[in-house]
């Protein structure tokens, strides 16, 4: 459902600065993904500006397709890794159309849950477990160094141990359940992704322990899952990362270069903190009434601030 | 106690018995070596596999440590995913405190007898909260694969130890055979061979071990027994040298038992092999002539009863072929008991059989040679009287004989001169007879046939036997000529049926016979009398009243006669054994009382006809002749005689009473002498020495010798020779013709 959530927000954010945009799916295999680059990479008619992301590793590949190409290349949601880089230079260097990252600030965000969790628990003293993705991708580590530095900056409770996972919603259930056994003390499990935050909700409701549970990112029901399961905090509006380049290359085909406004690679702060109240309405508006937003107060065609993009879903909601 | 010949076919060989030791020992060593290897191994492996449970447990307990700490329960499996592959671990199961087992490998079959069984705590020690138990582990492992192993290295053990045994003893068996087997195999065969007598096979030293010391004691025992055993030999055969040289066999009488043990040579006397004979003193006593057996036990218990010193007797016994042979058997005693009772006997018998026909013979012959020497005796006797008293009688005869053919025949002197004349020839023929018994008869042997000699006798032998008696000529020979006086056949014939006449009262026969004989060795060796060579017989046979063995003795004796007296001299058959003796005969006399009487007669056959050829041409030649002829002779009546009788033949006489008077004449007398007729026997020199005196001045005059003696004597006085011509005295016109043209025709 990520996807074609954030080629939905893509598509209203297209139709805002009126940039026709065309979605290739690839459903998440590589193989297909890289043909469909060299399909688009051997038009005689080509984009102006291709969006790829970085899927299992592929960007450099389809970066190199790309290489002799007229059009303007935006990698989003995965950065290239340290090795990629190594390899194939960075923004603008030896890929010269490759023209800038755009990428969610993960750490950020969890800061931000492990805000709202550590007020959701009160007086007591936070006891904090961790759930974070596989050891070796960067979002996980981001995600659990958001923890640790709130927890560090608050000066309260502790995070008692911080598992990896794999991503997936039994492990997590079953991390939770050993976790839970082995520290009866804890009151607060977070999860790094929605599933092993569900993993971990099935785990504490079978335990019938007391622990506030909260995940790094959300679903379209998360929203009643929020109110209705009793996850306490999620992060949600991961999928708006499409709707924000959008906002750049608009930005930067009218002269506008979002190198200049934040660098070639744009680590954005925009995660939405979903708790049991605000939840209706950000589900009525990102899911309900999505074709209502409107993405050009944030371009900088309509702003002279000369600071960074500030893209936030505040607001977007405005007052709805 | 086993036998030695059931030791010998089922006892084990040497180095079989070696090798089934050596092979038990080796098998148990291996045996026990392979069962404390293979224990030892099955100990090291267990201990080994329950090292690696501690090993793995620690391993496990500590490596899964985080991962449980972490929850990372597929990491976790991921990473103990290698321990399902493992078929030593029957159970595994890592159980984390809160959740359960988070990672369990279990068999599907039941859990295996005598587990290895392993717990452990996993620990955790965080910097914050310290060590603590977060889950448990527990392995179990098997021992089945160690008893598979074990199972495996059993049976390749067993295989091997097999294999190596089977290899190990084939090379121990062939060693075992080469080194032990080997020389003891060849000591055997050497020993075997020894023990069949080849004495001077040696075993080769091989080696200098116990068989080697041991083929050295055999050799020395070898060269010692064939010491022994060839001066054992030496004795043996020194004594079988002299049983055989003594043609003795020898018997050893067990008295008790009464088992005789002899040698092949006793019972070869007998005709018999030692198995046709039983062993018994009885088997003996059975062969022992009806006649000598009581005797022979007489002498036998006359030593076993001390009466003699030794048992020494002759006797007969029967042979197989039913005949008995005589037996000298001598023994003595020589083992008695402690009573004094006799226990063995031993002795010889010798076959004496020949001894005893040989002292027989003996005996005949005594008898024989003294009736020889009786006639011999009478013989000389007689010849001597007659000798003188036969030129007596040529000198009556002789003129008697001028005197009838000078007076006519009508005249009464002429009856008177002519029974003077009868008179004298039978004289003569007394005279003649007896000569001729002495075998002084002057014989003139010829070749004559004597099948026509006999057909010319037989109407005279007709008339002389009579009209009763049928004679009956059966000339059987082929080969008939023999060398004889002519007048001796006659003499023969004549007196041969004369006796058988005389034996046959009325009606008879006379069967006259000739025919060819061989005697061979055998038959003269039996009849010592008699010489080898071929002859020519003639048998004179009749059915008359035969002859008893004491007539037998004497028929041949002079003087002898069954006949009354008055009709026989006894001088008939004593001339005829003369005259056979004198032409070297032999005669055989077969009687029969009531039977008959058959005298055969042999003569030898003579080859050369020529002889007889001569004679009969001379005989029918002219006996006439007008050469010139010295007539020498001592008695001078004879002498006249002669002269007178060559005279009428026609011939030139010359006479001469001496030999020096000859000597004379021939050397003196201008005239050729073409024959001298001398005597023999004359006082100054022999007619021989004469003849070769004439034969030196007169080369060319002939010899011819007249005697009164026997041909035989004057060749025992050297006088003649086969080549000279002879005529006997009394002289005869009619043969001193013969003989005179006989010498002058001689070339």
């Amino acid at each position: 459902m990520f996807w074609p959530l954030t080629a939905e927000l893509m598509g209203v954010a297209a139709k805002n600065f009126g940039i026709h945009l065309e979605v290739l799916y690839a459903e998440r295999d590589h193989l297909l993904m890289l043909k469909q680059a060299e399909d688009v990479a051997n038009r005689t008619n080509q984009p102006d500006y291709v969006i790829m992301v970085n899927e299992k590793q592929t960007a450099p590949k389809m970066l190199r397709m790309f290489e002799d190409s007229p059009a303007k290349i935006l990698l989003i949601h995965n950065d290239m890794t340290v090795d990629q880089r190594q390899e194939i230079g960075n923004e603008r260097e030896q890929i010269e159309n490759w023209i800038g990252t755009v990428t969610t600030d993960e750490e950020c965000g969890t800061y931000k849950m492990m805000e709202a969790l550590y007020q959701q628990i009160g007086y007591r003293v936070p006891q904090v477990l961790g759930i974070t993705g596989e050891r070796g991708t960067p979002v996980s580590l981001e995600r659990a160094q958001g923890v640790t530095d709130y927890i560090a900056q608050s000066g309260r409770g502790k995070q008692l141990q911080l598992v990896f996972s794999n991503w997936g919603s039994a492990d997590a259930e079953v991390k939770t359940r050993v976790l839970l056994a082995r520290y009866p003390q804890a009151n607060i499990i977070w999860a790094a992704n929605y599933s092993m935050a569900l993993g971990a909700l099935r785990a504490v409701k079978a335990l019938k322990s007391p622990v506030l549970v909260g995940s790094t990112a959300t679903a379209p029901y998360s929203a009643s899952v929020l109110t209705d399961e009793g996850l306490s905090i999620s992060l949600g509006s991961h999928f708006f990362i499409g709707a924000w380049a959008m906002v750049l290359l608009n930005d930067y085909h009218n002269g506008l270069d979002f190198a200049e406004n934040g660098g070639v690679r744009q680590k954005l702060d925009y995660l939405y903190v979903i708790n049991s109240e605000n939840a209706p309405r950000y589900y009525q508006a990102v899911y309900e009434q999505a074709h209502l937003l409107d993405f050009s107060i944030f371009s900088k065609t309509s702003q002279t601030s000369s600071t960074g993009y500030e893209f936030s879903l505040e607001p977007l909601m405005g007052n709805r | 106690m086993p036998s030695q010949e059931s030791l010998t076919k089922n006892g084990l060989s040497l180095h079989t018995k070696l090798f089934l030791t050596i092979a038990i020992f080796i098998t148990l060593i291996v045996l026990l070596v392979s069962f404390i290897v293979l224990e030892h191994e099955r100990d090291t492996r267990f201990m080994e596999l329950e090292e690696r449970a501690d090993r793995m447990i620690n391993l496990v307990s500590e490596s899964v440590a985080y991962s449980i700490w972490n929850v990372d329960i597929i990491g976790l499996n991921e990473q103990l995913e290698w321990l399902a592959s493992d078929p030593e671990i029957a159970q595994f199961t890592i159980t984390a405190i809160g959740y359960g087992k988070v990672f369990e490998i279990t068999t599907p079959l039941e859990l295996p007898v005598d587990p290895i069984i392993r717990f452990r705590d996993i620990n955790f020690t965080d910097n914050e909260t310290g060590s603590q138990k977060i889950g448990e582990v527990r392995i179990v492992l098997t021992r089945s694969l160690v008893e598979k192993d074990i199972i495996k290295a059993r049976k390749f053990i067993s295989i091997f130890v097999i294999v190596f045994l089977l290899i190990l003893y084939s090379i121990t068996f062939l060693f075992l055979r080469h080194m032990v087997s080997g020389p003891v195999n060849r000591l055997q065969v050497m020993v075997d061979k020894i023990a069949f007598g080849e004495l001077q096979i040696r075993c080769p030293i091989e080696s200098s071990d116990e068989l080697g010391r041991l083929a050295i004691r055999f050799n020395t025992m070898a060269d010692r027994l064939e010491e022994s055993t060839l001066d054992l030999h030496d004795k043996e055969n020194r004594l079988q040298f002299v049983l055989e040289g003594s043609q003795l066999g020898y018997w050893d009488w067990d008295i008790p038992s009464g088992v005789v043990i002899r040698d092949a040579r006793w019972a070869n006397m007998l005709g018999y092999t030692l198995e046709e004979l039983n062993l018994t003193v009885d088997d003996w006593s059975d062969l022992l002539h009806p006649d000598d057996k009581e005797m022979a036990w007489k002498s036998i218990n006359d030593h076993l009863e001390g009466r003699t010193k030794a048992h020494d007797i002759e006797y007969r016994m029967k042979t197989k072929d039913g005949k008995f042979r005589w037996i000298l058997d001598q023994a003595k005693l020589v083992s008695w008991d402690e009573h004094g009772r006799p226990l063995r006997m031993c002795g010889t018998q010798k076959d004496i059989t020949e001894r005893k026909l040989a002292e027989k013979e003996r005996e005949k012959l005594q008898n024989r040679l003294i009736q020889s020497q009786k006639m011999e005796s009478v013989g000389q006797l007689a010849g001597g009287v007659a000798h003188d008293f036969n030129n007596m009688l040529s000198v009556i005869l002789g003129y008697t004989e001028l005197a009838i053919d000078q007076t006519d025949q009508t005249a009464p002197l002429y009856q008177n001169l002519q029974e003077i004349y009868n008179a004298g020839k039978r004289s003569a023929d007394i005279t003649r007879q007896l000569l001729a018994f002495a075998r002084k008869q002057t014989v003139v042997p010829k070749i004559l046939d004597l099948n026509t000699s006999v057909e010319g006798m037989l109407k005279m032998l007709e008339r002389l036997i009579g009209e009763d008696i049928s004679l009956v000529w059966i000339p059987k020979s082929e080969r008939n000529l023999i060398k004889i006086d002519p007048s001796q056949l006659d003499q023969l014939l004549v007196n041969f049926c004369v006796n058988a006449r005389d034996a046959i009262s009325g009606g008879g026969k006379i069967i006259i016979e000739t025919g060819n004989v061989a005697f061979g060795e055998k038959y003269c060796h039996e009849h010592p009398e008699f010489l080898q060579g071929d002859y020519v017989y003639l048998t004179v046979s009749d059915d008359g009243s035969g002859m008893d063995e004491e007539v037998l003795q004497k028929i041949f004796e002079p003087f002898f006669t069954t006949k009354e007296l008055g009709r026989g001299t006894g001088l008939g058959m004593a001339t005829v054994y003369g005259i056979i003796k004198q032409n070297d005969g032999f005669i055989n006399v077969y009687s029969e009382l009531g039977l008959g009487t058959s005298f055969n007669v042999y003569f030898p056959i003579q080859l050369n006809d020529s002889d007889y050829t001569e004679q009969k041409k001379i005989l029918e030649t002219n006996t006439c002749g007008t050469e010139t002829i010295l007539i020498v002779e001592d008695d001078i009546m004879v002498l006249k005689l002669a002269k007178v009788m060559l005279e009428r033949l026609g011939y030139h006489v010359l006479i001469a009473n001496t030999p020096t008077e000859a000597l004379e004449l021939v050397e003196t007398n201008s005239t050729n002498i073409h024959l001298t007729l001398t005597d023999v026997v004359m006082s100054e020199m022999t007619g021989r020495e004469l003849a070769n005196r004439i034969e030196t001045l007169c080369p060319e005059s002939k010899i011819l010798f007249m005697s009164g003696y026997t041909a035989d004597v004057i060749a025992h006085r050297g006088l003649l020779d086969d080549s000279v011509c002879f005529i006997h005295k009394p002289l005869t016109i009619k043969e001193l013709s013969i003989k005179v043209r006989e010498a002058l025709e001689q070339s």
